[in-house]
């Protein structure tokens, strides 16, 4: 047994890629080792930015001998009326390097075929391995690849080393005009010296000593302790939610030093916010904070390299965190010589998106949105006039320098030039809201007219890709269209908001033809809100929550915000008797009223004249107003225990009644009743779908 | 190491490295890159390896000499090198640390930035250096130019020459900067930024460029027709400077602006077209 070692060694791979590249290397060595029957044990991935390396625990040096069986041609054309092997034979034998006498016949599904059962020699599994090398770094994709040399081979960044050892031998392989070799390169410093590695277990050691950690989980665990040692005296501590900038700078860094920098003065006059661009995003560091969640003047940082003259470093670093914030000042006092309100008149000059014209016509856009009070249900009169402000404000920090400078701030600039500016609180929230649930792991927004503004806003952006006729598909988002989906989707369901999301849409399209930019306006209300309804079947199958609200098709979108609260009373009825009873009558009428539509009255003078189908309808009728009162304030326990009401009707109706009567008029009646039943159950839930 | 200095090694040690030094190209370009000896001769086959200092007008981040880091013209300098070798990057970081920089002492990285250059169907990837946190070089290597695959790629090292003598002096200012001995950047410069703010954002008359545009354009197009690629495409960067002023100047709107890029974006493919054709008859 030995182990085996791969590395790929590249000029510095982007940080967001390495994670993801380093996973596929490991299931894909992996794959080729079952594949070529190698016994192997434990396979783990290491990364760094300049290297993907897999390590493949006790590697079986031979394979085993094995047998394979081979199916050849059929019985039939394999010999010909002497009883001689045909030529198809002939070729299969020769193929498998059997003799023709030594095949069998095995029947598949009435037919007879030829079969051989050859054995394969146990093969060194270093050949085997130099095999499938090759073909690796072809396997690995990254979003975004370049060419680099002649061959037009592509990865994510220039290939410049390849080294493969099982135990002490040295694999050959080579891509991209590149040799393998049993050389490596430490950590950048000065003049680079190539180091020679004997084993697996060597390559670890000489790394380190070339100080290179090649497991990011040791990085990472490092970064961590450093930081601890660096803060705690001091009672400072990190930010909550700085996994994914930890994640990035562990894979920005081969050795990582922690240091703590000086902020300027400067910084405690500039918003949080814009501090914290500043620092996470163009500086890949962290703000620092005391035990009471208070912004301290330091920031810490991650030195490529080792701790010696890491005060160069710090103060370089200070400098520039110095140069950015005057900068990020600079902009902030030229933007406040006017009011937020004059950048509104500059939005003419920003495209929103190609073909959909400027941010002006989606600001107009927004208003009429805003102004549709009729798609919320019990909006205050300030609520209303609070969410027109906020929609004529929204975009309008797009045309100042600080969000052309840093685009990541939108929303929060124009909030906190408003608030700077004495504006209103309730405005000024619903501003920095808007764009808010950035990615699946933030909150929705706190205020409601910050939910409902980024409501419109996400539904108008959805509506406009959707017109460009833009077909969502596969993975990538490249318009950022399942991400408004998710929001609004996300938005009503976690806040319970009652949103007409029919009407939404409706106005959304009219919106868009009003302001002369529609490029492709077929079905495309219908467009919309079949997408819509996708997230929201995605929604549920994500949370894994219960599948009787996900299909929608008695639900009116509206409705969407109560489903939680829908669930919940359906899940304090469950495991009750009657419940059981309703879900199979649920399912017998879905059955028996298939392709036939619900029905939402039944006529007066409907022919039914059995007793069992008289009480039906008496109790059906009885319960509909009822149940629909009850979902009028949200009494989801009551309306269900109303249903349950009608289980006992129903059953007995099955029992006693054949629906299918000769009759038609008798079954055509029958079937309207059982399609007024299927409409008033499913306006509380698909009953059918419980188990 | 005041900044003359700091150019001369810079540009000594690429004309060691093979590179051909030439002058700054002789009209006003917003980037190395418009620079026909990297923008034509990154397209096609022929290897080419090439030096030179290029001054960088960018009317829009013209500041009236006042602020600290933003300039109306900055200086650049340009590193061509096609194929690229496989050391590149070991040989960038050779020419930093002649300069003095030690490498034990500093933290240089290369952080992930692609770059493009739509007025010119141009895109590379690569990454900008970070020492000690401050950008002072984008590296690139091209993929496409006139709006082209590129056959054969060249790698593009820009070093931002203000940025890069700040830390070498250790100056916070860019007017503080010594470019000779006794003479500051502010002496040579400071005046020339504010002229030139003054005009670009106040003072430039937007009829007389647009007829300008206008005039350049038609000029660039009929050399096209007359396959003289040199007078075309130098007719194109007088275009794209009088755009750059314009757009400055706060008078083009959104959708004039995309107009006008695909006007310079159609004159910048016929040149690439006819150098290639040129190349392909050689």
């Amino acid at each position: 047994m030995s182990d085996l070692l791969i590395e790929i060694l590249t000029e510095e791979l982007p940080a967001r890629f390495v994670d993801n590249a380093r996973a596929q290397l490991v299931e894909h060595v992996t794959t080729h080792l079952d594949e070529s029957f190698i016994v192997h044990g434990d396979i783990r991935g290491f990364s760094t930015p300049r290297r993907l390396v897999v390590l493949a625990r006790n590697v079986k040096e031979q394979t085993e001998a094995r047998t394979m069986e081979a199916k050849g041609p059929a019985r039939a054309s394999s010999y010909d009326a002497q009883g001689s092997p045909t030529p198809a034979l002939l070729g299969f034998c020769r193929g498998q390097g059997v003799d023709p006498a030594d095949t069998y016949t095995v029947d598949v599904a009435d037919k007879s075929y030829i079969y051989a059962r050859k054995t394969v020699a146990g093969q060194k599994s270093s050949e085997l391995v130099e095999a499938f090398l090759p073909r690796l770094p072809h396997e690995i994709t990254f979003p975004k690849m370049m060419h680099w040399e002649e061959s037009g081979f592509q990865f994510a960044r220039p290939i410049r080393g390849l080294l493969a050892l099982l135990g002490v031998e040295v694999l050959h392989w080579e891509i991209a005009g590149v040799q393998s070799s049993n050389t490596t390169f430490g950590l950048r410093v000065g003049k680079p010296k190539p180091i020679t590695v004997a084993s697996p277990e060597d390559y670890m050691r000489r790394l380190r000593e070339a100080f290179v950690i090649v497991d990011p989980a040791e990085r990472r665990r490092l970064i961590e302790k450093q930081a601890d040692k660096l803060l705690k005296p001091l009672g400072f501590k990190l930010g909550d939610n700085m996994s994914d900038l930890l994640d990035e700078v562990v894979n920005l860094v081969e050795y990582p030093s922690v240091f703590l920098g000086d902020l300027p003065k400067i910084a405690t006059e500039l918003p949080e916010s814009v501090v914290r661009s500043v620092l996470q995003q163009q500086m890949h560091s962290f703000l620092v904070y005391d035990q009471n969640g208070n912004v301290v003047p330091h920031f810490l940082s991650v030195r490529n390299g080792l701790t010696d003259f890491i005060d160069i470093v710090r103060r370089g670093n200070e400098s520039v965190a110095k140069a950015r914030l005057l900068d990020a000042a600079f902009f902030i006092q030229e933007d406040m010589r006017e009011p937020l309100e004059a950048y509104v008149g500059r939005l003419d000059t920003l495209i929103f998106m190609d073909k959909l014209g400027t941010m002006a016509a989606k600001t107009l856009r927004l208003e009429r949105l805003a102004a549709c009070t009729t798609v919320y249900a019990s909006v205050t009169p300030e609520e209303e006039a609070t969410l027109f402000a906020a929609a004529h404000l929204s975009k309008a920090d797009l045309a100042t320098s600080m969000v052309k400078e840093y685009t990541s701030l939108q929303g929060e600039i124009g909030g906190v030039y408003l608030s700077r500016a004495g504006g209103s609180p309730d405005i000024v929230s619903a501003i920095r809201e808007q764009y808010v649930p950035r990615s699946p792991s933030e909150d929705i927004p706190a205020t409601r007219v910050g939910r409902l503004l980024g409501i419109i806003d996400k539904v108008d952006t959805l509506t406009g890709i959707l017109a460009t006729g833009f077909n969502p598909s596969g993975s990538e988002d490249p318009y950022g269209l399942r991400r408004a989906g998710n929001g609004i989707v996300r938005t009503i369901v976690e806040s319970r908001e009652s949103v007409d999301l029919e009407i939404l849409v409706k106005k959304a399209v009219e919106g868009y033809q009003a302001t002369g930019s529609l490029p492709h306006p077929e079905d495309l209300q219908q467009k919309v809100l079949d997408y819509l309804k996708g997230r929201i079947t995605q929604y549920f199958k994500e949370k894994q929550l219960t599948r009787e609200f996900a299909p929608l098709e008695y639900l009116p979108l509206v409705e969407l915000g109560s489903i939680p609260e829908r669930m919940q009373a359906l899940h304090e009825a469950a495991g009750g008797a009657v419940l059981v009873t309703l879900a199979d009558s649920h399912r017998r009428i879905q059955n028996i009223t298939k392709g036939l539509p619900a029905a939402t009255s039944l006529p007066a003078d409907l022919l039914l004249t059995d007793p069992e189908e008289l009480v039906l309808r008496q109790s059906a009728e009885a319960a509909a107003p009822r149940i629909l009162q009850f979902l009028a304030v949200r009494k989801y326990p009551e309306a269900i225990r109303t249903c349950e009401e009608l289980a006992v009707p129903v059953t007995v109706f099955f029992d006693r009644i054949l629906v299918m009567a000769t009759d038609e008029r008798v079954r055509s009646a029958r079937l309207l009743l059982l399609c007024y039943l299927k409409y008033i159950l499913g306006l509380v839930c698909d009953y059918s779908k419980l188990t | 190491m005041n900044f003359e200095e700091m150019v001369s090694k810079l540009e000594r040690f690429w004309e060691d490295e093979g590179c051909t030094r030439l002058f700054p190209y002789d009209q006003e370009v917003g980037a190395g890159t418009l620079s026909p000896y990297t923008f034509l001769r990154v397209l096609g086959r022929k290897p080419w390896k090439a030096v030179y200092v290029q001054p960088s007008r960018r009317p829009a981040d013209g500041r009236y000499g006042e602020n600290p880091n933003r300039l109306y013209m900055h200086h650049q300098l340009q590193v061509i090198i096609k194929p690229p070798t496989t050391d590149i990057q070991d040989t960038y970081l050779r020419s930093l640390y002649l300069l003095g920089l030690k490498p034990a002492e500093h933290d240089i990285r290369f952080v992930e930035d692609n770059w493009e250059t739509p007025v010119l169907g141009a895109a590379g990837v690569g990454w900008e250096v970070w020492l000690d946190g401050m950008e002072v070089t984008q590296f690139t290597y091209f993929q496409q130019a006139g709006g082209q695959e590129v056959p054969v790629v060249a790698v593009e090292i820009t070093y931002g020459l203000e940025r890069l003598a700040m830390f070498v002096q250790e100056k916070k200012n860019v007017y503080e900067l010594e470019w000779h001995e006794g003479v500051t950047y502010g002496d040579l410069r400071q005046q020339v930024e504010r002229e030139n703010s003054i005009y670009s954002f106040e003072q430039a008359d937007i009829e007389a460029l647009v007829t300008m545009f206008d005039l350049c354009e038609k000029e660039s197009q009929r050399m096209i027709d007359k396959k003289l690629i040199t007078p075309a495409y130098e007719y194109l960067l007088k275009c794209s400077h009088t755009f750059n002023i314009l757009d400055a100047r706060g008078t083009v709107g959104v959708s004039q602006r995309m107009a006008y890029l695909a006007r310079v974006r159609r004159l910048a493919y016929g040149c690439a077209d006819l150098y290639l054709e040129n190349e392909n008859h050689e």
